[in-house]
């Protein structure tokens, strides 16, 4: 049974689960699902903006679909106006997860390391923080 | 290529030089297009149709790097410079392109002002025409104007709504409408309770019209900036420009809509906002109005219409909006007004010519096309003219009698207004 995407909550789960992992120097499982942390981070702002969804909490448009390493340019590149520029100018510098891929899910746990799982923690946290504070501030 | 610093004017430069040495698109693209965002950054978008061919991809990313040697600190790194996406959305954003090179375009996006890129034909606000007032500096006898023109329309039998959208610094409210006739709300409350879906509470109750309308023949209703106790003004402005769901042109098109409906006017003259504001490109570009540009012959109100049409004329815009410019000659002097005013038609001339008339071969007729001479009296660059006058001073009353005396600089500008306002008639109807 396919369930409701609800992209805020699945971010928060991601990035707990991540930090478990992560605490136990699991760093290629935690690496992973900071990726995951950050691409619904991402759509759960992109919704906000104005991002269509269909019946299952999915985003209806193909650009959208995609995870962090692609949905992170997508938004940096299309942002506008003063909304999404708030949310940008929130957002560290570069494309953090250009080197991480949902492939990775298969590759040998010692090709990802503390470095790299640090790296992509770093930006998944600053889109944790981003939308906690949009809660607060009621832009999302 | 060394990028070394590149300013944001030499992007363009840039790209075009990167895209010759690279011999035009990969084999197998239509198009690219070139999205510069928030900072200023490009990145490359093309079809997802394509995304599976590694032909492609690797072409691709030799065009990323060649951008990122080229444009340094203003191309996106080249591992994430290529999004894919569907074609849906790349045809509606190239809508808004600046057209490069073959087959590659630039969109940009911007924190403000994003749609002084965008022309909209107007979607009907019922049966009433849409003039816009605007010029690039204030203190030129928008306010005036328009008080002035609905009374000479409403004298001719015209339903008449001017709205104050010069939210920043209103005034035409307090200049028109003695305190028992101000209304309880006015624009920047329809725009607040909006928010909140209370915006039909106050629609009911944000108007109020001249005493000099009463014995006229058609009717003026004036609907202000604020209400006659303005209330927390500064608080509500910072929450009017909120574009949560929708644009913020189409909730000033709904909230026209609603004074449509209630005041069923043939006539809806917006005052504009000064300069090149987001109220502005939203009331010149988004509305389908026709737009009169108050010009006076300075240097500084020259180079701002020429940004301004030099930008619509890069976008490709030129046919969808030249149409529907007309300038108006603001505050002419009353010494030496012919030598001015052959000065600003000329100025206005070679401004219109450059940006949006059509070039006239020999065997061109200049019926055929978007061309007019010097001195054809119709023509887009051909000034409306307003007379300086004392009584047009800022801040002077127009509440009774006082706009009959100030109607006298404007006998001019009145003939002219309306054969444009017949020749509009008959080309919308």
């Amino acid at each position: 049974m396919l369930r409701l995407a609800d992209f805020k909550d699945a971010q928060r789960r991601h990035w707990q689960d991540a930090e478990l992992l992560f605490s136990n120097n699991r760093w290629a499982n935690a690496d992973h699902l900071y990726g995951f942390s950050a691409e619904c981070g991402l759509k759960a702002v992109m919704q906000s903006l104005g991002m269509t969804v269909d019946g299952s909490g999915n985003p209806q448009e193909r650009r959208y679909r995609k995870h962090a390493n692609e949905v992170w340019s997508i938004f940096k590149a299309f942002a506008s106006g003063r909304r999404g520029y708030w949310f940008l100018s929130k957002l560290p510098q570069g494309a953090p997860f250009y080197n991480w891929s949902v492939q990775d899910r298969y590759a040998h746990q010692q090709s990802i390391g503390m470095n790299e799982a640090e790296s992509h923690r770093g930006a998944a946290m600053a889109l944790v923080r981003m939308v906690k504070r949009a809660e607060n501030e009621g832009r999302i | 290529m060394n990028s070394g610093f590149v300013p944001f004017d030499q992007i363009l430069e840039r790209v075009r030089q990167i895209f010759e040495n690279f011999e035009g698109l990969p084999d197998g693209l239509e198009r690219i297009i070139l999205v510069r965002d928030l900072i200023g950054v490009l990145h490359i978008s093309v079809s997802d149709t394509v995304e599976e061919s590694e032909q492609i991809r690797q072409d691709l990313r030799r065009l990323a790097s060649d951008l990122s040697g080229g444009l340094g600190a203003r191309a996106s790194s080249a591992e994430s410079a290529v999004l894919f996406v569907d074609d849906e959305f790349l045809d509606d954003i190239v809508d808004t392109a600046f057209n490069i090179c073959r087959g590659v375009y630039l969109v940009d996006r911007l924190v403000t002002g994003q749609e002084w890129g965008t022309v909209r034909d107007s979607e009907a606000i019922g049966s009433a025409m849409l003039y816009t007032l605007f010029s690039v500096k204030g203190g030129v006898g928008r306010s005036t104007t328009a008080a002035l023109l609905a009374w000479h329309l409403a004298k001719g039998g015209e339903r008449v709504i001017v709205v104050d959208l010069d939210l920043e610094s209103p005034g035409l409210s307090p200049a028109v409408l003695e305190p028992p006739a101000q209304p309880s709300y006015g624009v920047t409350d329809w725009f607040v309770e909006d928010l909140v879906g209370q915006s039909g509470q106050v629609i009911d109750w944000m108007a109020g019209s001249p005493r000099w309308a009463e014995n006229l023949e058609g009717d003026v209703q004036v609907v202000p900036a604020h209400g006659r106790d303005p209330g927390e003004y500064l608080p509500k402005l910072g929450r009017v420009f909120m574009d949560i769901g929708e644009p913020w042109s189409r909730r000033l098109h709904r909230m026209l809509l609603q004074l449509e409906e209630k005041y069923t006017p043939t006539i809806i003259l917006l005052e504009s906002r000064s300069g090149l504001h987001d109220i502005a490109a939203s009331l010149v570009t988004n509305l389908g109005a026709q737009v009169l540009l108050f010009i006076t012959d300075s240097e500084s109100n020259w180079t701002d219409y020429e940004i301004l049409f030099g930008h619509w004329k890069r976008l490709g815009l030129a046919p969808q909006i030249r149409e529907n410019l007309s300038a108006v000659s603001a505050m002419t002097p009353f010494v030496e007004t012919t030598q001015y005013l052959h000065n600003l038609k000329v100025r206005s001339w070679d401004l219109f010519r450059e940006n949006f008339y059509d070039a006239l071969g020999p065997e061109d007729r200049s019926d055929d096309r978007f061309s007019f001479d010097l001195d054809d009296y119709d023509a887009p660059h051909s000034p409306l003219v307003i007379k300086w006058a004392s009584e047009l001073a800022a801040g002077s009353s127009l509440l009774g009698s006082d706009i009959v005396n100030a109607a006298s600089a404007y006998g001019d500008f009145f003939e002219r207004f309306d054969r444009l306002h017949a020749a509009n008639r008959t080309y919308l109807r």
